[in-house]
């Protein structure tokens, strides 16, 4: 099977990969058009068609817009504080051993709980409105970001830390010159995660409350048995969490640049 | 010798010993050594003989369990910020360039970019890694990050050296370069070195005075005086009949211990 066509090099980038992935896609859409009404009612899965139409027909009409600003807004708020959140205190705990072990548990108990648990809570607190989603995802990208921060605190090396001190750093630099820049390999592994966990925090959010959103009209699709609607609300998701995380892909591929170029 | 120079680095019976297992594993003992300013020390002893503690000491990121180290006539009780440290391993940051590792002690030092832009060069200049500035360390041979390490260090010119085996992993030219180097720098300034090496012939190619440390814990064994002329060509110093002379008494005082090492090993 070592042939020249079959090398992994060959395909391994560029245009032959590309033209690779859409060849599965448009098979498994033509396999979708093919399985529904003959092998399975579409009342169940729709079809590619229908839900082409319905995605035409709600970007004519704006509601496609208006819902998907909407939750690209609460999705997009909740990473930024989750993230900026999560970084502040995992930086904190991880340079401060006494307010670790200070914390631990109340940290360990919270953490443990899933946060989807804490939206009726949220609810009572910030209402129906976006703040109640933004919180919701945020609340959930916090702890993927301050674990990945914590751990990328604690395993900057100590050498890069004497190296620094020797050369008489202040603390503020070690912070800025190490230990930051070290994290930051662990904070991606953090921020990738992260990327659909807003998404799904802003979803979960607006499945429970609100009138708008991608997560209502998901709702109001099934409610009202509209198959079209409910896949076209979820292929327009996929779409959204593919897109958000290119964007994390290509930032990381910047930042982290020295990983690799070797 | 002259007696004028005052002290810069002094050991007053140190012992130091590390937490290994639920004991303490001693790793120096009863250090004494004074180094004036501009002397030139190498430290040569089996592995394990505590060398490296020795640096550490000196750099204040270590403390003695007895006995003071000194420095410029003041207890070392904090990180000794007025030593530039060439550790054993590289150190150097992966996520910066060749350049970006060089600027580092400028940066912290608040020296501006124009000025620091034109020491960084300078120094590319002196380990000979033109063309290699903008690489990472990790595109880049253990030896040439050594050298980078070097170049890192003496860019901020600070007045002591301390150094662990810089040129370990250098092969037998770009050793012998980088030994005229240093001395060429060190002969122009008034830098003070520690030069920890496992290798004789470069202790004595470089130094004033060779100190001897035991195997485990390290004591001082010996206090040797180079007594070779400088400036030395240190290409063909080998041939010097004086240098196989001391050669072979600093090799009968660590021959014992070296084979013990290997016996442990």
């Amino acid at each position: 099977m070592n042939g020249p066509g079959f090398s992994p090099g060959r395909l391994g980038t560029g245009a032959p990969l590309l033209t690779a992935r859409l060849a599965v896609i448009a098979m498994l859409i033509v396999l979708w058009q093919g399985m529904s009404g003959r092998i399975v009612d579409p009342v169940f899965i729709s079809d590619p068609v229908r839900v082409i139409e319905r995605l035409a027909l709600w970007s004519s009409n704006g509601h496609l817009w208006f819902h998907l600003q909407t939750t690209l807004q609460e999705a997009f708020l909740g990473f930024v504080l989750g993230t900026a959140g999560g970084m502040s205190a995992g930086v904190a705990l991880g340079l401060s051993p006494f307010v670790r072990k200070l914390l631990d548990p109340i940290v360990m108990a919270v953490a443990s709980l899933p946060e989807i648990a804490l939206a009726p809570l949220f609810v009572l607190w910030f209402g129906v409105g976006l703040e109640m989603k933004v919180i919701l995802a945020a609340s959930v990208v916090f702890f993927y970001v301050f674990w990945s921060t914590l751990a990328g605190v604690r395993d900057v090396d100590p050498r890069f830390v004497n190296v620094l001190r020797v050369m008489a750093a202040t603390r503020a630099q070690l912070l800025t010159k190490v230990i930051v820049p070290s994290a930051l390999t662990w904070l991606y592994v953090g921020l990738k995660v992260s990327v659909p966990h807003a998404l799904l925090g802003a979803v979960v959010g607006e499945l429970l409350v609100g009138d708008r959103g991608i997560g209502y009209l998901l709702l109001w699709s099934a409610q009202n048995y509209d198959t079209p609607g409910l896949m076209a609300g979820i292929v327009v998701l996929m779409a959204l969490s593919a897109g958000f995380n290119e964007l994390v892909v290509r930032s990381e591929g910047r930042v982290l640049r020295w990983k690799h170029e070797s | 010798m002259s007696s004028a120079r005052r002290p810069i680095l002094e050991f007053s019976a140190v012992d130091k010993s590390f937490a290994r297992a639920g004991t303490r594993l001693p790793t120096l003992t009863n250090i004494t050594l004074a180094l004036r300013e501009r002397d030139f020390v190498a430290v040569v002893g089996p592995s394990g003989s505590g060398k490296s503690t020795l640096l550490d000491l000196a750099a204040g990121l270590l403390r003695p369990d007895r006995g003071i180290v000194r420095y410029d006539g003041m207890p070392v009780d904090r990180v000794n910020t007025a030593v530039g440290y060439v550790s054993q391993r590289d150190d150097l940051l992966p996520w910066r360039m060749v350049r970006d590792n060089i600027a580092l002690p400028l940066e912290i030092r608040g020296i501006p970019r124009g000025e620091r832009q034109e020491l960084v060069e300078q120094q590319i200049g002196v380990i000979g890694l033109h063309g290699f500035a903008d690489h990472f360390p990790s595109q880049l041979s253990a030896g040439m990050r050594k050298r980078v390490s070097l170049a890192r260090t003496l860019v901020y010119r600070p007045r002591t050296l301390l150094m662990d085996e810089p040129f370990a992993d250098l092969d037998a030219q770009l050793r012998v370069l980088m030994h005229a180097e240093l001395l060429r720098l060190w002969e122009g300034t008034d830098l003070t070195v520690l030069f920890v090496t496992h290798d004789l012939m470069e202790a004595i190619v470089l130094a004033d005075r060779v100190i001897v440390l035991s195997a485990r814990p390290g004591r001082i064994r010996l206090e040797q005086q180079v007594d070779l002329p400088r400036p030395r060509p240190v290409a063909r110093f080998g041939t010097h009949a004086r240098f196989g002379e001391l050669h072979d008494v600093l090799w009968a005082e660590i021959k014992d211990d070296a084979a013990r090492g290997i016996a442990a090993t």
